[in-house]
């Protein structure tokens, strides 16, 4: 991809994220128009508008901006590491490992998640990849994609049933998790994004900084050694920056399906872009698609929808018609 | 010939239908206000099953009915918990899913529920023993569905008299204030509406005319609405009650601290004001018969009447 294309695509998908971040300022039970939104916002004595604007609304549109980076940025990675079209959190267990340490610990210590329980949410992720890539290139054949798929399903479900049952025999979980189990943004509170946010924007500079390496990491291990790439210390870098994004938007959002598979390869079917450029052309896309997905129900139907429903409500029907069209590589 | 089969075919599915009703040994038990009447209840009744710990028990303990089960896990209501250990109840578990083999082992001769809990286990509860299942969600028509198929009518009566004459007189002294009822629980907030067929302590208040702010008022078929953080401003009373943890986590969990601690909160005007003031979810929603109706009364006699 040519830099003045780059920059074109980057410039197109930081509008999209500024335009919608505008609108879904003004969505909400009292609708604003933009004008509205920036006079509450400038006006010298606070007003309970701009109180819902800066308490309510902010902190779930930036909330979609961040999870949706971190989880598209996530699914790219692991792609390109994995040498893998299907990887993705979701899919690879991690989600699923982050939700049910952060379940298992608020039903120890009796507190709800969210913002609260983060180095459960990283833990949990990081337990759950090593989990996985464990079982996926356990053998001699190693790990193929399939195999790691695979592990992944099998993890994801072992976990998701170890969650549900946690929740049964708790209710008082259970009535802190309903919503969030389900993948949602509703009600963040300005010190739960204030306390995440700062662990996904680390995921998202090392991702930026790593991102000479992790491209060579897309090549085979003998390739990437004669560039003098150590595949398994960057294996490990990966998986660092995988887990704080994860763990990060887990701990945000819930375990949200489908971002990281999808984004990446609309991206790429999209744009043509190479892994430099793709990554933070998905960061951005992701942040625009979730921030789109949280917004839509609330500004057409006047419903709140747990983001995790819509995005797979657009995902997967999205994926099938890319996948369709183009053949979803490997 | 085929009319004359026919209408003997027509006799004897007759027959066959109303066989339980003319086959009933003990009393039979036709009103409406049950599912599936007529009922054949025991003439004397010995050993009740109730479905929920609310309604149910807390009726039947009133009318001085011999409970021998319940669900009383999860309960918050300390006062009807004491008052079912003492008349030594049975605990059947959750309310949500009460076991059923507890429920054989209390040898019931009469099992009570509402119907709207209950309906699709009425089958398998028929099974067990005889089964009223109470339509009415109205308060005292339930009330006075116990009293009937337990033949308590007179103490019902005794009750309700002394309680309506107290009704009549907070009435006449509640004040044409403004009043913001909230419940917090650990996932969302409730609003329980303003209509004459609302849950029982609102319904109380209705009956009383205790007003509320527009956004509180019904009719809405659900009888309740979920404001989320920005329509809680519209809870604008002069003072604001609110309901907080009992049968979720709400109290203990953080949440109350994450609500109280909101400058949307702090700009409540009756919050501003200092006129906010916590009420026993054990009382508001956990409703169980006169002695809540009570409760709610010395609640709005102190927060609302006497207010300071």
């Amino acid at each position: 991809m040519s830099p003045p294309r780059l920059a074109l695509w980057l410039a197109g998908l930081a509008a999209a994220c500024l335009l919608l971040a505008l609108w879904s300022l003004g969505v909400g039970s009292l609708s604003l128009s933009p004008a509205r939104v920036w006079a509450a916002l400038v006006a010298e004595t606070p007003s309970r508008e701009a109180l819902v604007i800066t308490t309510v609304r902010a902190p779930r549109v930036m909330a979609a901006l961040a999870v949706g980076a971190a989880l598209a940025s996530a699914g790219a990675i692991m792609q390109r590491i994995l040498r893998n079209p299907l990887a993705e959190p979701g899919l690879l267990g991690i989600n699923a490992g982050a939700a049910f340490a952060m379940v298992l610990t608020a039903v120890l210590t009796g507190t709800a998640p969210r913002g609260t329980l983060i180095p459960a949410a990283m833990a949990g992720a990081a337990a759950a990849s090593v989990l996985v890539w464990a079982l996926g290139s356990a053998g001699r054949r190693g790990a193929t994609p399939l195999r790691l798929v695979l592990a992944g399903v099998i993890v994801a479900s072992f976990l998701v049933s170890l969650t549900q049952a946690l929740l049964i025999f708790n209710l008082a979980a259970l009535d802190g998790t309903r919503l969030w189990t389900a993948g949602s943004l509703a009600g963040i509170q300005p010190q739960e994004l204030a306390s995440v946010l700062p662990w996904i924007a680390a995921g998202l500079l090392a991702a930026l900084a790593a991102l000479p390496g992790l491209e060579i990491m897309g090549l085979e291990d003998d390739a990437a050694r004669g560039l003098g790439i150590d595949p398994a210390r960057w294996r490990l870098i990966a998986a660092a920056i995988v887990v704080l994004l994860t763990g990060g938007a887990v701990a945000l959002a819930g375990p949200l399906a489908f971002l990281g598979l999808i984004v990446p390869h609309a991206i790429r079917l999209a744009s043509g872009a190479g892994f430099r450029a793709l990554l933070p052309l998905c960061a951005l896309g992701g942040a625009a698609l979730t921030l789109a997905a949280d917004t839509l129900p609330r500004a057409l139907a006047g419903t709140d929808i747990p983001v995790g429903i819509t995005l797979a409500l657009i995902g997967a029907p999205i994926f099938l018609w890319l996948a369709r069209r183009q053949g979803v590589p490997g | 010939m085929i009319q004359r089969r026919a209408a003997r075919l027509l006799a004897l599915v007759l027959a066959l239908l109303t066989q339980p009703a003319l086959a009933c040994e003990g009393r039979l038990y036709e009103a409406a206000d049950v599912l599936a009447a007529p009922l054949c209840l025991p003439d004397r009744i010995q050993r009740i099953a109730v479905l929920d710990p609310a309604v149910s028990l807390g009726m039947a303990l009133e009318l001085g009915l011999p409970v021998v089960a319940a669900p009383l896990t999860g309960m918050s209501d300390t006062i009807l918990h004491e008052a079912a250990e003492a008349a030594g109840v049975q605990n059947l578990g959750s309310m949500l899913d009460p076991s059923l083999e507890a429920l054989v082992a209390a040898r019931p001769d009469l099992i009570l529920g509402a119907a709207f809990r209950a309906e699709t286990y009425l089958p398998l509860l028929s099974q067990i023993a005889p089964t009223a299942l109470i339509v009415p969600t109205d308060w005292r028509a339930y009330f006075h569905a116990v009293a009937r198929l337990t033949g308590t009518e007179a103490r019902l009566d005794a009750l309700m008299a002394p309680f309506e004459t107290r009704l009549a007189e907070v009435a006449a002294r509640v004040p044409d204030t403004p009043v913001s009822i909230l419940r917090i629980t650990s996932w969302d907030f409730q609003v329980y509406l303003d209509q004459p067929d609302a849950y029982a302590p609102f319904a109380l208040l209705h009956e009383l005319g205790v007003r509320r702010p527009p956004y509180e008022t019904g009719p809405d078929p659900m009888g309740m609405r979920r404001p989320d953080w920005e329509d809680l401003g519209q809870l604008d009373g002069e003072i604001l009650l609110y309901i907080i943890g009992g049968t979720n986590a709400s109290a203990t969990d953080g949440r109350w601290e994450e609500v109280t601690g909101n400058p949307l909160w702090q700009l409540l005007p009756a919050v501003a004001a200092g006129r906010v003031y916590p009420i026993q979810s054990a009382v508001w929603m956990e409703f169980s018969g006169i002695g809540s109706a009570h409760r709610v009364l010395d609640d709005v006699e102190r927060l609302i009447i006497g207010a300071p």
